[in-house]
């Protein structure tokens, strides 16, 4: 049974090398995590882009958002011999050997969401991280009234783009709302899950009676705090937003416990991903105003990310409203 | 109606084609304790095991209170009247008294749910079949081995027993719990109920039979009754050899000691204990259990702490606070558990014998020789006759006498001045039992010096040529040469 | 209480959580002016948000708590779980079921794993194999089934209604200032699942079977228990409510996550161990579980609060991991002695 198995699993092994051994380059593209519907999302854009171009991807990704796992996977699939590799990391930090090592190799590395890495050819961001701060705080700001107590909320610590969305955030409030101050705790992390979002928005307002705010940033943060504010009858006095699926908050936004979320179409970021590396596979060099061929990448913007290397931005973001949600499909 | 309770005929087992029971015969009588004997392996168990239906008999007839009796089940046997109480007693430490005595029989009347008023009178009728107090309620963990094994003769009394059959109850239990325990069979056994007891020790044997079956090799060899049999005879059957107690006589005695103690004290457990110990003697450390002679032994080898006084070693006074340091200091332990304490059961024999002294065997960057252990532990094997085919197998696969050699031989390993043996014999049988005091004597002549500690007073008066007798921590009394008999000893003891 | 039943009380690790319990129930109280406890109303925020949390952790403890008296580990019972609601959520969405009534949705989360659960009994009680590598490998078959075979997808806006009002019904409604709160009304299954279970640990020969075979099986088996039938039927029970307890855990957060069980075991064993079951069986109760389970609430409810950081939730669930594992550990070697 178990020599049956492993020859199985051998011959397949052997086939996947011998299916990818054509013209085209050998592509990866390894998600934050699976089976969740934001990734769900990039995975869709991702097939609809391989099946557009007649090139194979492989799409491979952890169950959970732990870095080691992610790490793991990169690992395999760099020693398996790859051309092309496009990842969005949990941990940028625990991912820049890995991509040392695929570039030695010659391999191209194309991040996403991956501010200050420095092992890569590109980090293509949907939008400048200042920016979606800013965008994030002035819709609070308008929702809170300019005024009262707010706090900023990430997946965790870890996440550097999070973080720096928050800092940003943090920045722009305290250089336009005079009126509208940050508590002691300043952040606080739910690990990427709506409940725990929904338990921390109900300590916090334990905590701080008069908090009117709450500024999350990833996917989780305004779904459970929505739910913890519905719950506490506060809707229309107390406000959260974050980034969001708009299917995801769509309950909220119409029963107006939520007024808006940021979004940028994530799918999309990985389009661009796959065709930035496509573009570099083929020899050609991408500057500042190239055409990526997507939407919102028609002229793109270069900027250093502060170690040297350059990054790619778009202008991705939008507001997410009960009266736009239903058209975008996701 | 016959006269037997039960009566077993020409009975046959095999497994995969080892005759286990060849043609055994058993019969018991109704009042009547039935001593079952026999060294390990020679087929008691498997008889006890078709008695309750554990196994079925390939051959043979079994006759039940006069009626002819074909296939035994386990719920058969315990209709009939039969209960086993199992050497490990068959009790859950972790349920109560009370649970712990009703729980069989509510399970065999097939109860869903329970009912504590119930459950407590099933208890109360079980403990008053014998007369015996205990609290109830208390965790059945908590109890004394003896107070365990009343409780689970009790718990057997429940099912109308007519026949009880005890394996080995005496194994764990001091000399004043074995004589309460004999109280109780006699008081069982004049109510009318039989008692097959299964020991290997004489001294018992001969207290509380009436009748003995001796078997060896899964042959019956004597049936009858127990007052027609003398010890020798007893040994004889036994063993099948003639067994004679080959008393310790030194014959190279230092002149200046090796070991001296002076006034060593472990708080709570002994206090002011002197002797001197020279090479070529074997001093015997006699007592009740908690009179202070195991804790003695494990100061001496520095697993016990020593508060005040002081050890002096080939007249160099010496700390000992770790095995480690008394190993350096050439003294050797062997332990009274052997199973718990001085063996890796699951380790092969080639292993154990040579744990103690892999130091010898290390080579550069502590590599180890496989080939020089194999071969060196193949030299013990050999030298103590120890019952095996290869040493590679894992000690488990050795009997109690066997793995006892293979400590011994553990520590001979190792050039050692001063070999302490705590219960060196417990659980052994007695063909093993004289292999072992003939080697012990063997080693001491050639210049060891030895301490037997032991409540085995025959095993302390034919071993010894000095013997300590402790009492509540302290030495009450020393006996050397021809002082030394069991009665001089109980006398200081009582 | 007479003396011997006393002293035998101060025996139990239970009895030492509770005094625990109570302790933190007061420095909380203390620390927060007043949060914890209204007087004369009793609810406050703080206290149904605990009884909150307590509801799901608490029933996934009782699954964890029969399990370890019969002196077994299972650490597949949060992917029977997620693997039952996944796929139960999955299929009601797909033919449109349970958008009034979540009954329906219920009793197929529950057969789903009372047929994991089966699984998971016949490897055990056939084999005789070790009950924490079994289940080790069944929850690694479980999780693979949801995520790599079935890819079952996150549900959450479009979660069943019947799922989404259940969730939100409560029994108790309170105001505080100008913000609501309310007290679950899935707290009453963790009630009655509470005194179902101690009724069948305390009150039926199954639960003592459970104590007796956790306690010695060779000797359970001699007693006369059909050791395999006991255990066969333990780990299908167990399934089956892991997928019921699963489904309300779905309701409470209006949300269907595949992966939101991963790892659970490792916070709800250590809770079970410290509420005095013994790891190496035979031993623990129904009271001394909620008790460690209401601690566990307390603390992560209250950290904020009190001005902890949140990190320190890790150190405490570590904490809560060795305490418990050395005060069983101590018990079984002092009735060793």
């Amino acid at each position: 049974m178990k020599k049956i198995v492993a020859a199985i699993l051998a011959l397949m092994l052997v086939l996947s090398v011998a299916a990818f051994a054509e013209g085209n380059p050998t592509i990866a593209y390894v998600p934050k995590v699976i089976g969740q519907p934001w990734w769900d999302h990039v995975q869709q854009g991702v097939e609809a882009w391989a099946a557009d171009k007649g090139i194979d991807v492989i799409y491979k990704g952890g169950t959970t958002t732990d870095s080691a796992e992610q790490v793991q996977i990169m690992t395999d699939l760099v020693n398996q011999g790859i051309d092309i590799l496009c990842f969005s990391p949990n941990d940028p930090d625990a991912c820049e050997q890995i991509c040392k090592q695929a570039r030695d190799k010659g391999v191209i590395v194309i991040a996403t969401e991956a501010s200050g890495m420095e092992n890569v050819d590109f980090d293509i961001e949907a939008f400048d991280e200042a920016g979606l701060g800013a965008f994030l705080m002035d819709e609070l700001a308008a929702q809170m009234g300019e005024e009262g107590e707010y706090i900023t909320m990430v997946g965790s610590m870890t996440m550097e783009s999070q973080n720096n969305w928050a800092d940003a955030a943090i920045a722009r409030q305290e250089a336009a709302y005079p009126n509208m101050t940050l508590v002691p705790d300043k952040r606080v992390e739910d690990n990427s899950d709506a409940q725990e979002a929904y338990n921390l928005t109900m300590q916090l307002k334990e905590k701080y009676p008069d908090l009117k705010g709450i500024l999350g940033t990833g996917s989780f943060d305004a779904p459970g705090a929505a739910r913890a504010i519905e719950e506490m009858g506060l809707t229309g006095e107390m406000f959260a937003i974050s980034v969001a699926m708009p299917a995801e908050v769509s309950d909220y936004l119409i029963n107006g416990t939520l007024k808006s979320v940021a979004l940028w179409d994530a799918s999309v970021t990985a389009k661009v991903q796959l065709n930035a590396a496509m573009k570099l596979f083929a020899g050609e060099s991408i500057e500042d105003g190239s055409d990526l061929g997507e939407e919102g990448y028609a002229a793109i913007h270069i900027a250093d990310n502060g170690k040297g290397k350059n990054y790619i931005y778009g202008d991705g973001y939008l507001a997410v409203t009960v009266d736009n949600w239903e058209s975008f499909g996701f | 109606m016959s006269e037997y309770l039960l009566q077993m005929t020409g009975i046959d087992k095999s497994f995969g084609g080892v005759h286990a029971l060849d043609h055994v015969n058993f019969a018991i009588k109704p009042g009547k304790v039935m001593c079952l004997a026999g060294e390990n392996g020679c087929g008691k168990s498997t008889l006890v095991k078709i008695i309750s239906g554990v196994y079925t008999r390939d051959s043979g007839e079994v006759m039940f209170e006069g009626k002819a009796i074909e296939k035994i089940t386990p719920a058969d046997a315990t209709r009939m009247g039969i209960q086993v109480i199992y050497q490990d007693l068959s009790i859950f430490p972790n349920l109560t008294v009370m649970e712990n005595l009703a729980i069989n029989s509510e399970i065999t009347a097939n109860r869903k749910i329970v009912n504590r008023r119930r459950w407590e009178q099933t208890a109360r009728e079980a403990l008053s079949k014998i007369g015996y107090e205990i609290d109830l309620h208390k965790k059945m963990g908590e109890l004394s081995v003896a107070d365990k094994q009343l409780v689970a003769i009790c718990r057997a009394l429940l099912f109308n027993a007519k026949l009880i059959i005890m394996d080995e109850p005496t194994t764990a239990l001091t000399k004043k719990e074995v004589d309460a325990l004999f109280k109780t069979v006699r008081q069982l056994r004049d109510s009318g109920i039989a008692i097959m007891f299964i020991s290997h020790k004489t001294e018992e044997i001969f207290e509380i039979s009436d009748d003995v079956c001796i078997m060896r090799n899964g042959k019956n060899v004597f049936l009858g009754e127990t007052a027609t049999l003398t010890k020798k005879d007893f040994t004889y059957y036994m063993t099948g050899r003639e067994i004679v107690d080959d008393y310790f006589v030194p014959t190279n005695i230092s002149k200046e000691p090796v070991l001296k103690v002076d006034h060593l004290t472990w708080r709570d457990k002994f206090h002011d204990v002197s002797f001197e110990l020279r090479k070529g003697e074997i001093l015997g450390i006699t007592g009740l259990l908690g009179s202070g002679r195991t804790e003695l032994a494990l100061s001496l080898f520095g697993l016990g702490k020593v508060h005040s006084g002081s050890i002096t070693l080939n007249g160099r006074q010496v700390r000992i606070t770790s095995p480690i340091e008394a190993q350096k200091l050439r003294i050797g332990y062997v332990p009274e558990d052997r199973l718990t304490e001085g063996l890796c059961l699951r380790q092969p024999i080639a292993d154990n014998i040579m744990l103690s002294s892999l130091k010898q065997l290390t080579r550069a960057l502590g590599m180890i020789s496989h080939q020089e252990l194999f071969d060196k532990s193949n030299e013990w094997v050999k030298t103590f006759s120890i019952a095996t085919d290869d040493a590679h197998k894992h000690a488990s696969t050795l009997s109690g006498g066997n793995q006892q050699k293979i400590v011994l031989s553990k520590w001979l390993n190792n050039d050692l001045d001063v070999l302490i043996l705590n219960g060196p014999t417990v659980g052994v049988d007695i063909g093993a039992k004289q292999d072992i005091h003939a080697l012990v004597h063997d080693l001491a002549n050639r210049g060891l010096a030895v301490i037997i500690i032991s409540d085995d007073l025959a095993e302390v008066v034919v071993n010894c040529n000095r013997v300590i007798v402790m009492k509540d921590g302290g030495i009450v009394g020393e006996m050397t040469g021809d002082r030394i008999t069991e009665e001089n000893i109980l006398d200081i003891i009582r | 209480m007479n003396k011997a039943a006393l002293k035998r009380m101060t025996r139990r690790t239970e009895f030492y959580m509770f005094i625990v319990l109570i302790l933190l129930c007061v420095l909380v109280q203390i620390k927060s002016g007043g949060k914890l406890i209204a007087f004369p109303g009793i609810f406050t925020r703080l206290n149904v948000t605990v009884l909150r949390t307590m509801v799901v952790d608490g029933m996934f403890a009782m699954c964890s708590l029969v399990v370890m008296i019969s002196g077994g580990f299972d650490l597949s019972f949060p992917a029977i779980a997620a693997l039952s609601y996944s796929l139960t959520c999955t299929i009601c969405l797909n033919n449109g079921w349970c958008q009034n009534s979540p009954v329906v949705g219920f009793l197929l989360a529950a057969a789903i794993g009372w047929v994991l659960g089966m699984l998971n009994g016949w490897i055990i009680s056939n084999f005789k194999l070790n009950t924490m590598i079994v289940t080790l490998g069944t929850q690694t078959l479980f999780t693979g089934i949801s995520m790599g075979l079935l890819a079952l997808k996150e549900i959450t806006s479009t979660l069943p209604n019947g799922f989404k009002t259940f969730g939100k019904l409560y029994i108790l409604e309170g105001v505080d200032g100008k913000i609501r709160f309310t007290l679950s009304a899935m707290v009453i299954f963790l009630i009655l699942l509470c005194a179902i279970v101690s009724f069948i640990l305390n009150k039926t020969m199954f639960g003592r079977a459970l104590y007796a075979i956790g306690g010695n099986e060779v000797s359970a088996e001699r007693a006369g228990y059909n050791v395999r039938k006991v255990k066969f039927l333990l780990y299908s029970s167990v399934g089956a409510l892991s997928g019921f307890v699963g489904m309300i855990r779905v309701c409470m957060e209006s949300q269907s996550i595949p992966k939101a069980m991963v790892g659970r075991e490792m916070t709800i064993i250590p809770a079970v161990i410290l509420g005095g079951a013994s790891i190496f069986g035979g031993e623990g109760t129904v009271f001394g579980t909620v008790v460690a389970v209401a601690i566990i609430s307390l603390v992560s409810n209250s950290m904020l609060l009190l001005g902890i950081d949140t990190y320190w939730q890790q150190f405490f669930n570590g904490l809560v991991i060795l305490v418990g594992v050395t005060v069983s550990a101590l018990q079984a070697k002092r009735q060793k002695q």
